[in-house]
């Protein structure tokens, strides 16, 4: 049996407890994002929310008691939490380059390769959502090949257009709406990541896998 | 009876719809943004008569004027702007009745930073996600996601009960803020913290006496108002009501929840401090 580690329980703040996995591995994943979703149904949680190997949770404190909450909360995790989340795959249809990828030219240098080893090396990949946050709808995508990981831009953008497919460090991730951004954007996608009309409004949720594929 | 309706004629530097928030979506990313006063929202609301939660206006430093096509209640709280209904100087923190084609205008106030304008049967527009409130990053709600501008007509809901002996008082409003303690928390204390002027409804950015740290990033987790992160500068930054659904910053503290109101009235240049607290049993 693998590790599940032992998680560290703190409450932050009046109304949040954190749960912090000392490992990272899948099944540590898997084991947070069903727990998410189980305890989004409890009564006085207001919010679940994932982030790197861990799980934070806001309640009501004039309705529960962080004690009873706290463990509850324990027991939940040592059950190994609800359903398993077997999560979609979602093919996501990239224009690599040029306008839609302003930053190719420059990756392909800094990583030593032509344009085209980049948009191979980027579509090979099978990405799996890790967390979402930053922006509403934005996948943090785990999966990047080793040969594309670079840091940051020094210089942000202050306007990323909705739709860029970008990377950064370890992660690739597509920008669900115009914002500034500090991300490689290597192709543009005309696939809708976030609609508030849609439901659930994010396309990609905790579990899921993303293929990309050039258009 | 046709629908009343308000028009904005002048929006000022920042005006927008606001409730007192969009809950339970954060794990997709999107944040609460409802009132950054949320203490003068429920304050105007209940004088105008309106439910906790009625859609109403906040407006950063004044400099806003509206006229009314049809007559309406309503009550301003938060910032004093020394506010004219039809030229006559009105009250904060009272209900008044506007005649249709009366005109409000607020002025720039002499302290504080956000007034709250909330009308009888609150400001209907179509709730995105379960609320009306504005939220600028999502370009969702309020009106097509997006500040107030000149020439925007609001309309107004049913009013409901009329309200009747409701009293509200501008609360006292010192800059120091009570803190439930992170790791990092004894570089928040004994010293004096400036607003930054890149302060905003997502963070209040802080500048004074800091320690830089090296400890970089900690792994991304979820972040709420209130929480002060402390980049690798040590000036710390507070999270406000758009604030961004996660982070990788070390956490040095929380402002608890019943201060974070004041920081949303403290200007840019206003120094605040912080003070350490516990948890209340």
């Amino acid at each position: 049996m693998r590790d599940f580690g032992t998680p560290n329980f703190e409450r932050v703040g009046q109304s949040t407890i954190i749960l912090d996995c000392t490992e990272r591995n899948a099944l540590v994943r898997q084991r947070l994002w069903s727990l998410a979703r189980e305890i989004r149904a409890w009564p006085h949680v207001l919010e679940a929310v994932i982030g790197d190997g861990n799980l934070s949770l806001v309640f009501d404190r004039h309705a529960v008691a962080y004690d009873a909450l706290r463990s509850a909360l324990e027991t939940a995790w040592s059950r190994g939490g609800g359903e398993r989340i077997a999560g979609r795959t979602i093919e996501i249809a990239v224009s690599y380059g040029g306008e839609c990828g302003p930053d190719l030219a420059a990756v392909a240098q800094a990583c030593g390769l032509r344009e085209d080893d980049v948009i191979a090396l980027h579509a090979r990949g099978e990405y799996v959502v890790a967390f979402v946050g930053f922006l509403p709808g934005f996948a943090y995508l785990d999966g990047l090949d080793p040969r594309l990981q670079l840091p940051r831009r020094a210089q942000p953008r202050t306007r990323v257009p909705a739709g860029s497919v970008a990377i950064a460090g370890a992660q690739s991730g597509i920008y669900p709406v115009d914002s500034p951004g500090g991300w490689h954007l290597i192709g543009h996608t005309a696939h809708v990541l976030f609609d508030p009309m849609r439901e659930p409004p994010a396309l990609l949720e905790p579990g899921d896998r993303v293929r990309f594929v050039p258009a | 009876m046709s629908a009343r309706a308000i028009v904005v004629e002048r929006a000022g530097l920042q005006s927008l719809i606001v409730d007192r928030g969009r809950f339970g979506l954060r794990h997709f990313g999107v944040g609460w943004c409802g009132a950054m006063d949320l203490r003068a929202l429920a304050d105007a609301n209940a004088l105008a008569g309106n439910p906790p939660n009625a859609a109403a206006i906040e407006i950063v430093l004044g400099d806003f004027a509206l006229s009314f096509e049809a007559a309406a209640r309503f009550a301003l709280a938060g910032a004093d702007c020394d506010a004219q209904l039809d030229g006559e100087g009105i009250a904060t923190y009272h209900l008044h009745t506007a005649q249709a084609g009366s005109r409000l205008v607020l002025h720039r106030p002499r302290a504080w930073m956000r007034t709250v304008l909330a009308l009888d049967g609150g400001i209907r527009v179509a709730p995105v996600l379960g609320s009306r409130t504005t939220d600028l990053l999502a370009h969702m709600g309020g009106i097509g996601g997006r500040a107030l501008r000149a020439g925007d007509r609001l309309i107004l809901g049913e009013p409901a009960i009329a309200p009747t002996g409701v009293v509200r008082k501008q609360p006292p409003c010192d800059f120091v803020f009570r803190v439930l303690r992170q790791a990092l928390a004894e570089r928040l204390w004994d010293r004096e913290w400036t607003v930054g002027h890149e302060s905003n409804r997502m963070g209040y950015r802080l500048r004074g006496d800091a320690q830089p740290h090296d400890l970089g990033s900690t792994r991304s987790r979820a972040v709420f108002p209130g929480f002060i992160q402390l980049p690798p500068s040590g000036e710390p930054i507070v999270l406000m009501s758009d604030a961004q659904t996660t982070g990788g910053y070390p956490l040095a503290g929380v402002v608890i929840e019943e201060d974070l109101w004041k920081l949303a009235q403290a200007p840019i240049g206003a120094r605040i401090r912080f003070i350490s607290t516990s948890m209340p049993t």
